[in-house]
């Protein structure tokens, strides 16, 4: 069963999200800060991470990413930032920090099912 | 001539003695012979001494008759060089003569040539004289009828003159308007608000107002008449883009001075021909519109940001209630309360928007009043704040129930809903929010207290603005900066006010005072707000 990491700070998000992948066998694991999820991302090693851009506290979405792909136990995990902020700039401060795809909010659920399964095929 | 014929008697005189002598001297001897010897040898020598005395009284006969003529020729001669003497005197004389005559001869003869040069030149200027005269009465003639035409003329300079004054005095009258507007120019130029300096084309600095002095920290006197380049440097502080500036390629640019930013316009100063003469360089302080851009387009991206975050809940949950059915009914209930909430959210983030849009065109509000219980306002309120906001304890004070309010009950609601959410956006971790109500004889104050961030002294002073976010580096916490602004005019059109206590790390508190009854207004127009749909939720 392949995992798949949630990170948003908002509750409403993380279960839209979760409902949305219901539809397919995954293991879902849900975090609201950046350092929760560097940290589930090592202990789990999830295929896919879901993550959020803006968040509360030192660590958001962007660096988050960054500690995720350059440390060699996470490096392999698939980064989808999934964010309101879809201005050009953005889209380029997401890639330098080594996310592997961009998803802007809002969103259609059957779009993003779509993308993770096309992600870990 | 008396002389030469007394010489001539005389000698006559003298040879009649001496033939008197010879023939006595002749006869004596004779005599005396015939008597004393009659022999003939005596005879011989009786006459032998008288031929000898014959002779020597002729050679001294001749010698005094020589002596005597040498004489007269001697009187004679001298009488000859008198006579050459007078004769030479009067050739002499005669020579004068002849010379003055002739002299004479010439005077005449040039006086005849003169008298008749004379005469000519008489004749001639009686011919001159005669023409003259007819050219004189040809003129005379020529005057009368000039001068009549120059009585028309006169009087036509006199019109003209006349006219000329008129100009001269218009011309005069311009020329004072013209200095009186060339010194109202130069006044104006001089006191304009913005910095001024203009140069000609040798980029030689013509004229600097007071603002430019101060902004760059310089005097007139010191560089007027310099060249631009030596006495003011816009080669760094246009970074490097003087030599566009100055071809005329760039006519803006931004400049950094004393940690303010001044935007800087040069434009050509052309003549009435065409021609560049020289170029205006217009430069004023932009630090505060430059925050205000960037605080704008913060709040364009943080808007953007506000309105896709409901949005999203409003569509992904949309969505997943119409496609799937393996919701249970407790999960499609959920999902249906967050679309409704995130509906009442987006509808709040445009209210405010519209009330920037009323702010920024000075519109201002217009109440709509009513007597009403602002505890009944403010339950509504925190309850749904108690709905949306996990991890808070909301705690409302109050000094007694049925107390009325004359206000307009929609702005309340906002003012108090905008209060809470900075309260609750700024308490990251939660905790405790204060709301307290109190009625005092004429005011109401309103007061809400958060255990959260708190702000700095400086973030305090700047809460009031628009746009304005306590830390928009924390891209976390949401809002489009305009909460306060909105609650401050909202206050005002109720001719209340708002005080701010908060401590760093410790937390604020906002509080608002209002007076109870209406009194004078701002605005006192009424206009309903019934449209304005201030549901929260409650």
């Amino acid at each position: 069963m392949k995992k798949i990491l949630v990170v948003d700070d908002q509750q409403e998000i993380r279960d839209l999200v979760e409902v949305t992948l219901r539809v397919a066998d995954f293991k879902i694991f849900k975090a609201e800060t950046g350092e929760k999820a560097i940290k589930i991302a090592r202990e789990e090693k999830p295929e896919l991470i879901i993550m959020d851009v803006m968040m509360p506290g030192s660590i958001d979405g962007l660096e988050a990413t960054r500690q995720i792909k350059a440390d060699k136990k996470t490096r392999s995990c698939y980064v989808l930032l999934l964010t309101a902020k879809g201005q050009t700039d953005d889209i380029e401060a997401g890639k330098d920090a080594g996310a592997d795809e961009y998803f802007v909010k809002p969103f259609s659920p059957l779009e993003l099912i779509r993308k993770v399964e096309e992600i870990l095929e | 001539m008396n002389n030469v014929l007394k010489t001539a008697f005389g000698n006559n005189r003298v040879k009649f003695w001496v033939t008197i002598l010879a023939i006595y001297i002749v006869i004596i001897p004779y005599v005396g012979l015939k008597i004393a010897s009659p022999r003939p040898v005596n005879y011989l020598i009786i006459f032998s001494v008288v031929v000898v005395a014959a002779s020597i009284l002729s050679h001294i006969h001749s010698l005094v008759l020589n002596e005597r003529l040498k004489h007269r020729v001697d009187e004679m001669g001298k009488q000859a060089d008198e006579i050459k003497l007078l004769n030479d005197m009067v050739h002499l004389r005669t020579a004068e003569i002849d010379r003055l005559n002739l002299e004479l001869e010439n005077k005449n003869k040039e006086h005849l040539k003169v008298s008749k040069e004379l005469r000519e030149h008489r004749d001639e200027l009686g011919q001159l004289v005669r023409e003259r005269t007819g050219e004189l009465e040809e003129m005379a003639n020529d005057m009368a009828e000039n001068q009549k035409a120059l009585m028309y003329l006169v009087e036509d300079a006199n019109d003209s003159r006349l006219e000329l004054e008129q100009v001269n005095k218009k011309l005069n009258s311009t020329l004072r308007d013209s200095e009186e507007s060339n010194n109202r120019i130069n006044a104006i130029l001089k006191s304009m608000a913005d910095g001024l300096i203009v140069m000609d084309n040798d980029q030689k600095v013509l004229l600097l107002n007071h603002v430019a002095e101060e902004i760059l920290n310089i005097r007139s006197p010191d560089v007027v008449g310099t060249d631009i380049n030596d006495s003011i440097n816009f080669i760094t502080l246009s970074g490097g883009k003087w030599e566009s500036i100055k071809n005329g390629d760039l006519s803006q640019f931004d400049f950094e001075l004393n940690h303010s930013i001044y935007s800087a316009k040069t434009s050509p100063i052309w003549d009435m021909k065409g021609f560049i003469t020289g170029m205006i360089i217009i430069f004023r302080d932009v630090t505060s519109e430059r925050e205000l851009d960037k605080a704008k387009n913060e709040f364009i991206s943080t808007s953007a940001h506000e309105l896709r975050t409901p949005l999203t809940s409003i569509r992904g949950f949309s969505e997943i209630l119409k496609y799937r059915d393996d919701l249970t009914g407790e999960e499609s209930r959920k999902f249906l309360g967050y679309i409704h909430s995130q509906a009442i959210h987006l509808g709040n983030i445009i209210n405010d928007l519209l009330d920037l849009s009323r702010i920024e065109s000075g519109i201002g509000y217009t109440l709509n009043r009513t007597d009403f219980d602002p505890m009944g306002v403010i339950r509504q309120v925190v309850d749904h704040f108690r709905d949306v906001s996990a991890g808070f304890e909301f705690i409302i004070t109050s000094d007694g129930e049925g107390k009325t309010l004359n206000a307009d009950r929609n702005l309340i609601i906002q003012a108090l809903t905008n209060l809470m959410s900075n309260a609750v956006k700024y308490s990251p971790s939660g905790g405790k929010i204060l709301i307290s109500s109190t009625f005092s004889d004429r005011l109401y104050t309103l007061g809400v207290k958060d255990h959260g961030m708190g702000m700095t002294a400086a973030q305090q002073k700047n809460i009031f603005k628009k746009f304005y976010r306590a830390d928009s580096t924390n891209t976390a916490i949401e809002g489009t900066g305009l909460g306060m602004s909105i609650i401050k005019n909202i206050v005002d059109a109720h001719n209340g006010s708002i005080q701010v206590e908060s401590e760093l790390d410790r937390g604020t508190l906002i509080t608002v005072t209002i007076p109870v009854f209406s009194g004078p207004e701002k605005k006192t127009k009424k206009k309903k707000r019934g449209e304005n749909e201030k549901n929260t939720g409650g």
